[in-house]
């Protein structure tokens, strides 16, 4: 799982230990998002990629979603996004469950997970197709 | 015209103004149609699959009702949805459509924005199969 993510962010390793910043809940303030980790999803047809993802729950990251097919895909992840303060919301639909990209287009949610817990992120669109993911925050 | 006769008419008026400013605040059942095929999917397909969808949009409870059906796709239906997006412009699903098999039947009670997308026909519905994932047969929804 950790050489997934190892992957995804395009480091040899991970010191989770490190990584730990104190968030008060709920709040976007105390957060420095200059420190976000970044890190790429793929979309394409049908595929999120990675497929797995492990993160730390109150460490700030910058999910960079890619639309890399031919059709539009979207990110839908309702409870995963409801678990995290989101620094803004511009990309996402009316719900905040969902980020829908055009073919070549990406955004960037930078966010902090609140607390530990198993997600199942999806492109509602295709998810029947195989576009479906995993995302363990720790 | 008697002069006696000028509150009458100014009583009507009153009426009609007090009815013309009620009037968007009252229910109203609106009627929907979609009819589908390969030529309306972005991109399109070869398929000669057909459907048609009828639905009802209820104002006052903000509930949409879903009557449909298709034939002639190139396999089985792995997927339905209702779409917001323009003609010939693909976008995000706003409510699917479950079970997929014809027919189709449902309901869902939307948002206020939904509501408004679905009425000034920004809406689309379409029918996927493991041949035309991203979609085989698509229609636009309109009054």
């Amino acid at each position: 799982m950790k050489a997934l993510l190892a992957s995804a962010l395009g480091i040899g390793s991970i010191a989770t230990a490190t990584f730990s910043i104190a968030v008060p809940a709920g709040t976007t303030g105390a957060i420095d998002w200059s420190k976000a980790q970044r890190v790429e999803i793929r979309m394409t047809e049908y595929e999120l990629i990675p497929d797995q993802l492990t993160l730390r729950h109150g460490k700030p990251y910058r999910l960079h979603l890619v639309n890399a097919g031919k059709e539009g895909h979207d990110f839908t992840a309702p409870d995963f996004f409801r678990s995290a303060i989101l620094r803004d919301t511009g990309a996402f639909n009316e719900t905040r469950s969902s980020v829908f990209l055009q073919p070549q287009q990406t955004a960037d949610i930078y966010l902090v997970v609140q607390n530990p817990g198993l997600f199942a992120p999806r492109c509602a669109d295709h998810d029947w197709a195989g576009m479906t993911a995993t995302i363990v925050v720790e | 015209m008697r002069p006696r006769t000028l509150p009458a008419a100014l009583t009507g008026l009153a009426a009609a103004a007090v009815i013309a400013l009620a009037w968007p605040a009252m229910a109203e059942v609106v009627n929907l149609k979609a009819a589908m095929n390969a030529a309306s999917e972005v991109p399109t397909n070869p398929s000669k699959g057909t459907g048609t969808l009828t639905a009802t949009y209820d104002t006052a409870s903000k509930k949409l009702s879903w009557k449909g059906s298709y034939s002639d796709l190139t396999g089985p239906a792995t997927a339905a949805h209702f779409h917001s997006g323009e003609p010939g412009k693909n976008g995000p699903v706003a409510v699917p459509i479950a079970p997929a098999t014809s027919p189709l039947e449902g309901s869902a009670t939307l948002t206020d924005a939904q509501a408004a997308d679905l009425l000034g026909g920004k809406w689309y519905v379409n029918v996927h199969t493991s041949a035309n994932k991203g979609g085989e047969i698509r229609g636009q929804v309109t009054k």
